[in-house]
Order: C-alpha cells, then sequence, then structure tokens
C-alpha cells in the first residue's frame, strides 16, 4: 500500500509540473506584458531595456525554466500594482477562503449523506418524496439569488446575522480564524448556508442513488439475515461501499468550493481569494492571476492526492489492483 | 386481503392469520370441520418442531392492485431434518425463504399465516424481537458466495459482527469461537483466513464462510436458498456432507431451497415441491422419487439428466409457469399438465395430507 501511495505523489508532482507549463504558457505568452506595463508612446529603446529588465529577451526555454525555479523558491513574481509578492496577497487571503469552504463542506456532508442514507432506506415513503423532490429545487435556484435571499430574511428583516464581511479576532488553536469567536461565526454562517446549499442538495441526491444501489446487495440481505441491527447496516456496511465514490465527489466538490466561490464571496463581501482575484483580472494584474491559479492547481492536486488515498484506504481491492 | 378462490373453501376453509393477530390458538382452532384425511397436525406437540409454517401467503403491493406470490404454504420441520424445498425459478421459493425471517419489504409486501419458530409465532413480533431472532434461531444461506459478503470487511470483521449481534462478547473469545467455526466447516489455516478480503477467497471458501456464520449461534433452523448451485461439483459435495454431518450433530434443521434434484435425492429426509406459489406435494424423499403423485413432480423428475440413457432424448416441461398477474383459476398446473382433465380448470384442489405426505391436485397419479 505505501508503494501505490508514493506512485500516487509522483502522479500528483507530474500533473503539477504539467500544470505550471500551461499556465506559464497562457499567461506570460499570450499577449505580451510589457504593452501594458509601458505607456504606448516610449521609444524603442525604453521597450528593449524594460523586456531585458523582465527577463523576457531571454529564450522561451530559459524564460520557463527560470519561472520554474521562482516558484519552487516560493516567488511567483510581483503584483505589477501594490509591488508585494503575489504569492503573499493569494495567501493572506486563503484562510477566510478555506474557512468559507470548510463550513460550507461540513454542513453539506453532515446533512447531506445521512439524509440520503436515510431517503434510500425509506425510500417508499412520503417523506422521503418531498426531501428528494427539495434538493432537486436545491440545485436549480441560483447561489448568489439565495445568498440575496438570506440576507434579506436574516440580516434585514430578522437582524440576527450580519449581511457580509469577516470577523477573525477570536482565536482558536493559536491561529486567528472566524471559528474562534461567536462574533466570527456568525459572519460566517449565512455565506457557508448560502454555498452549502447546492452541494447538500447534489450530496443528497447522489448518497441516495448510491445506497439504493448498495441496498439491493446480496451482502446486506445476508448481514440482515445474521441479526445486524440497522444503525449497524447503514454505518458500517452501507457508509463504507458508498464511502469510495463519495470521498470522489466530495473531494472535487470541496476543491470547487475554494476556487469557484467568487460569487458567494462578492455577495457577502466576503475577503476571500475569490474577490482577490476578480480584482486581479480587472486590473490585468499577472502575477496575482498566476499565483491564484498554481495554488488553486496545487489544492486540486492535493486534494485528489487525498481522495486517492482515502480510496486505498476503504476499498482493498484497488490495493490489488495497484500491485499488479 | 386474501384473493383466495372461494372454490377452496369446499374443501377446506381458508385459514387467515394477519400479522397483527397475536394468539396463534385463535385463527387455527377455528379451521372449522376438516376433510377426511386433511391434518394440520395442530394437536401434536407443535413446540417440539423446530419450524412450523401454516398458510404463509405473501402477496406483492402493485398499481394493479395485490399480487399473491405465496399461496397459503404449510410444512413443518422437525429438528435436525433437512427439508427440500424444490421448484422452478419464480415459484416462490426465494420468497418463503425472505418471509420465514421476515425480511420482505414490508411496504410492497405484505405477509399473512403463520411461521412457529420453536413454538414462538414470528409473525406478530416486533422489528426488534424480529432480529433478536435472525441469525441466532433462525439462519440464512444466500446463493451466490461472490456477492454474500460485504466486500469491504474482512472474515473476520464479519464473524465478530455476526457474534456480536446477538452476545457481548471480547475480540479474544470471539477470535477463538470464529476459528473454531471456520475449522468446523474444513477451512484450513483458520486464523490466516480471518484476515483475509472475501475477493482473496475462491467460492467455495466464502460459501464455507457463510455456513460457518450461519452456524455460529447453533441456530434451530438453517434456511438454505439455492447455496451450493454456484460451486463446482466436488466443493458441492464437500459441503453437503459437512453440512449434514454438522445437522446430525447440532439439531439444526435445514430448509434447502433449490432445483438440483440430484442433491435432493443424496441429501434431504423430506421434499416439498413448490409450483407457482403453491406447495403442490410434500413426503418423504424416497417416495416422491419413486412414486410422485403430483404431475408436476413427475414431470420435474423426468427432467433430470441424470435418469436417461445417452443419446435419449430428454423431457421437458412444455409451456411456462404461469404469471403472478395471470393465474388461471382451477388447478395452476393444468396448462402444462398431460393427465388434466375437464373438472381441473372448473376446481382448484385443495391439499389432502395422509400418512405418505401431501398433494395438491384433483387427479393424483397414484392416491
Amino acid at each position: 500500500m505505501l508503494s501505490e501511495a508514493a506512485a500516487r505523489l509522483l502522479q500528483s508532482l507530474l500533473v503539477l509540473l504539467t500544470m505550471s507549463a500551461v499556465v506559464f504558457a497562457g499567461v506570460y505568452l499570450i499577449g505580451n506584458p510589457l504593452d501594458m506595463l509601458i505607456p504606448p508612446q516610449a521609444s524603442e529603446l525604453e521597450r528593449a531595456q524594460a523586456g531585458h529588465a523582465l527577463g523576457l529577451d531571454q529564450s522561451l526555454i530559459t524564460q520557463y525554466l527560470l519561472f520554474l525555479q521562482h516558484a519552487l523558491e516560493g516567488n511567483l513574481g510581483r503584483s505589477f500594482f501594490s509591488n508585494s509578492p503575489a504569492l503573499g496577497l493569494i495567501l493572506d487571503r486563503l484562510p477566510a477562503t478555506i474557512e468559507l469552504a470548510l463550513s460550507a463542506a461540513l454542513i453539506a456532508v453532515g446533512l447531506g449523506v445521512p439524509i440520503g442514507i436515510g431517503c434510500a432506506w425509506y425510500a417508499q415513503r412520503f417523506g422521503t418524496r418531498v426531501l428528494l423532490g427539495l434538493a432537486t429545487l436545491g440545485f436549480s435556484v441560483p447561489t448568489f439569488w439565495v445568498g440575496l435571499l438570506l440576507i434579506m430574511l436574516f440580516s434585514v428583516q430578522l437582524q440576527w446575522l450580519p449581511s457580509g464581511g469577516r470577523d477573525a479576532s477570536g482565536h482558536l488553536f493559536g491561529i486567528a480564524t472566524s471559528f474562534g469567536s461567536w462574533r466570527g461565526l456568525s459572519h460566517l454562517l449565512l455565506p457557508a448556508i448560502s454555498l452549502a446549499l447546492f452541494k447538500l442538495a447534489l450530496l443528497i441526491r447522489l448518497t441516495y442513488a448510491a445506497t439504493r444501489e448498495v441496498l439491493q446487495q446480496d451482502f446486506i440481505l445476508a448481514a440482515r439475515a445474521r441479526g445486524v441491527a440497522l444503525p449497524r447496516l447503514l454505518g458500517v456496511h452501507v457508509l463504507r461501499n458508498i464511502g469510495v465514490s463519495l470521498t470522489q465527489v466530495i473531494g472535487l466538490e470541496f476543491g470547487a468550493l475554494v476556487a469557484f466561490s467568487i460569487v458567494t464571496e462578492s455577495v457577502f463581501a466576503w475577503p476571500g481569494m475569490g474577490k482577490l482575484l476578480i480584482d486581479a483580472i480587472n486590473s490585468l494584474d499577472r502575477p496575482v492571476v498566476v499565483a491564484y491559479l498554481l495554488v488553486t492547481v496545487t489544492l486540486f492536486t492535493a486534494i485528489n492526492l487525498v481522495v486517492d488515498l482515502i480510496a486505498l484506504v476503504l476499498d482493498p481491492r484497488l490495493r490489488r489492483a495497484g500491485l499488479q | 386481503m386474501s384473493p383466495a378462490t372461494p372454490k377452496t373453501t369446499v374443501h377446506r376453509p381458508a385459514i387467515r392469520t394477519t400479522v397483527s393477530s397475536p394468539e396463534l390458538e385463535t385463527p387455527l382452532g377455528s379451521s372449522g370441520p376438516k376433510a377426511p384425511g386433511h391434518t394440520l397436525e395442530l394437536n401434536t406437540a407443535i413446540s417440539a418442531r423446530a419450524l412450523s409454517v401454516r398458510d404463509l401467503s405473501v402477496d406483492f403491493t402493485t398499481a394493479q392492485g395485490p399480487l399473491r406470490a405465496i399461496d397459503r404454504v404449510s410444512f413443518d420441520l422437525a429438528p435436525g431434518e433437512v427439508l427440500a424445498l424444490v421448484g422452478e425459478s419464480g415459484s416462490g421459493k426465494s420468497v418463503t425463504a425472505r418471509a420465514l425471517l421476515g425480511l420482505t419489504d414490508p411496504v410492497t409486501q405484505s405477509v399473512g399465516g403463520a411461521v412457529l419458530l420453536e413454538g414462538e409465532s414470528l409473525l406478530p413480533l416486533s422489528q426488534a424481537a424480529w432480529r433478536s431472532r435472525r441469525g441466532r434461531r433462525i439462519a440464512l444461506i444466500l446463493q451466490d458466495p461472490m456477492t454474500c459478503l460485504d466486500p469491504l470487511q474482512t472474515v473476520g470483521a464479519h464473524m465478530l459482527e455476526a457474534l456480536r449481534a446477538h452476545r457481548s462478547i471480547g475480540q479474544r473469545e470471539a477470535h477463538d469461537i470464529a476459528v473454531q467455526a471456520l475449522e468446523r466447516m474444513g477451512i484450513g489455516d483458520a486464523p490466516q483466513r480471518l484476515r483475509a478480503w472475501p475477493h482473496q477467497l475462491s467460492g467455495g471458501l466464502r460459501q464455507r464462510v457463510s455456513i460457518a456464520m450461519a452456524l455460529l449461534h447453533r441456530p434451530a433452523v438453517i434456511v438454505a436458498d439455492e447455496p451450493t448451485t454456484a460451486l463446482d461439483v466436488t466443493v458441492q459435495g464437500q459441503i453437503l456432507s459437512q453440512v449434514q454431518a454438522l445437522a446430525r450433530d447440532s439439531g439444526t434443521a435445514f430448509l434447502w431451497i433449490t432445483h438440483d434434484l440430484a442433491i435432493v435425492e443424496r441429501f434431504a429426509d423430506r421434499v416439498a415441491v413448490m409450483y407457482a406459489g403453491q406447495i403442490v406435494e410434500t413426503g418423504q424423499t424416497a417416495r416422491v422419487f419413486s412414486a410422485p403423485r403430483h404431475p408436476y413432480t413427475r414431470a420435474l423428475l423426468d427432467c433430470v439428466p441424470q435418469r436417461y440413457q445417452p443419446g435419449e432424448r430428454l423431457a421437458v416441461i412444455s409451456g411456462l409457469a404461469p404469471s403472478l398477474a395471470g393465474m388461471p383459476g382451477g388447478c395452476r398446473f393444468r396448462a402444462r399438465c398431460a393427465q388434466a382433465q375437464v373438472d381441473c380448470s372448473h376446481w382448484a384442489p385443495a391439499t389432502r395430507t395422509d400418512s405418505d405426505g401431501s398433494y395438491l391436485c384433483l387427479h393424483p397419479l397414484t392416491p
């Protein structure tokens, strides 16, 4: 099993290398950064000097290798506008985004998986049809609209929760985070719910379908015939058997939560990476965009690695397949 | 609830025990005058039997109304006895097995009649009470060894779970019991096997594990739903003789569901033949094989290839078994029966019981 884990890790590194090339090509080779940095009335000499200062006069390969070397040293360039390191800008915003994504994922998984399993076990009940109908509705309504509705109800009408912003004044395990104080949590709740709703609906339907399939298996009937009680039947046999496919979906969806929660962050004025990216794109701040893309790619690769490892732990048959 | 054809009441009033009736004596006792030769043997001590099934019916709820999959099935099992339940696919054998363990779907299937396990009526039991008897007093072995173990649990985890379902037991003690149980089923290197995953075992080994688990709590009854059909013949023979010896030693009764008549002849004490949801004949194995009374039993026996010389043309039962939705009135086998007469389509036969067993036919081959 260790050798398979090592193989997965190597794969991940290869993916990262490939992606760095794609990002480099995408952002540095399409269009000339000088056009944006240097005023159009500048002379040819000035252009050449600026190009030389930025290393743009060197060959493609050299440029890429330099980029790679700097990236490995944690240097992804400086923001054209604030002149601070691009990676630092991203990493400053990362905790807020991770916080929001984690809360949304916890809500979606914590509610979605049990509800999905319950719906599958009580598939014939009326309540099940209502829940599944609501789930379908859940991924039919747009996230920003849900966010606005939540603000209208809980912030404007009831005035229970703040309508936006983040409060990380509280500390948890020595880290400044929204989880550290009630005020922090109250700011987090609405964006997290609004972000979780779609994933919750998705997980309910997915868990329901996967559980229905597992419940028809002979080993479930055999376990029931041995007198295995319902909590163990669903909590051990069903959960582990739907676990492999579920963790794959949850992993991908978590990555999506981190990388693409831009809309929700805008609606709730949440100071996350998404908002930074929008600002960077609007101002053509390329190093920040590159840093964002590379951080996102790394995150996705890491999540996929973890998902693969979880699958190896859950399903012994994958271990054998990996050895052959 | 019971769409029994009224014609049967000519011979015997339909007995209905619903799941909700707590007292068994009332409905069975009110069965009224019986036709001569027909006995339900109610007076003999029912508790001495491992299992008594009386008028077990299973109805499937469909959009078109209820469909009766099992129609008033009755049989008894003595301790240590092997009763073979034979019949074609779709005749209701597996549904019977599930109904006996209370594993039918409560929403889409309704069960009527009475099931007495060691004298205790099971159908009125609560779900929790049912569960505490499943695996402990009545166990089930399924057909396909490839699918009846959870692929993500080790053999040891399965056995520990089976033990802990009915008694609180420490890890070490459970391990010892599990090793013994596997060794009793002829599995060598048992401690090693406990750590194995199901996909690492052959079909024969997996089925032995299933049987070992079924025997763990020394149940009164084991319902075996074609447990050796998916295995090759040599493994089949070994497992059968082991099970036979274990049954003899522990007094466990087997309801052996199969369509392999060669196994039945060697292995079963008695036979019950099922057709279209009804038991059409019961009797001692030797008697049923040598002198079947029901034309369907006769036809089934004629289909056994071993009974033919090489080159001889094999017999088939022409036609198909009726579907649940299109169950004919009168005798259900008549459309395929060589002996059918005019009255077979007008009168539904009632079960007649005597010292040689029972049959469900207006014109038995040997009365």
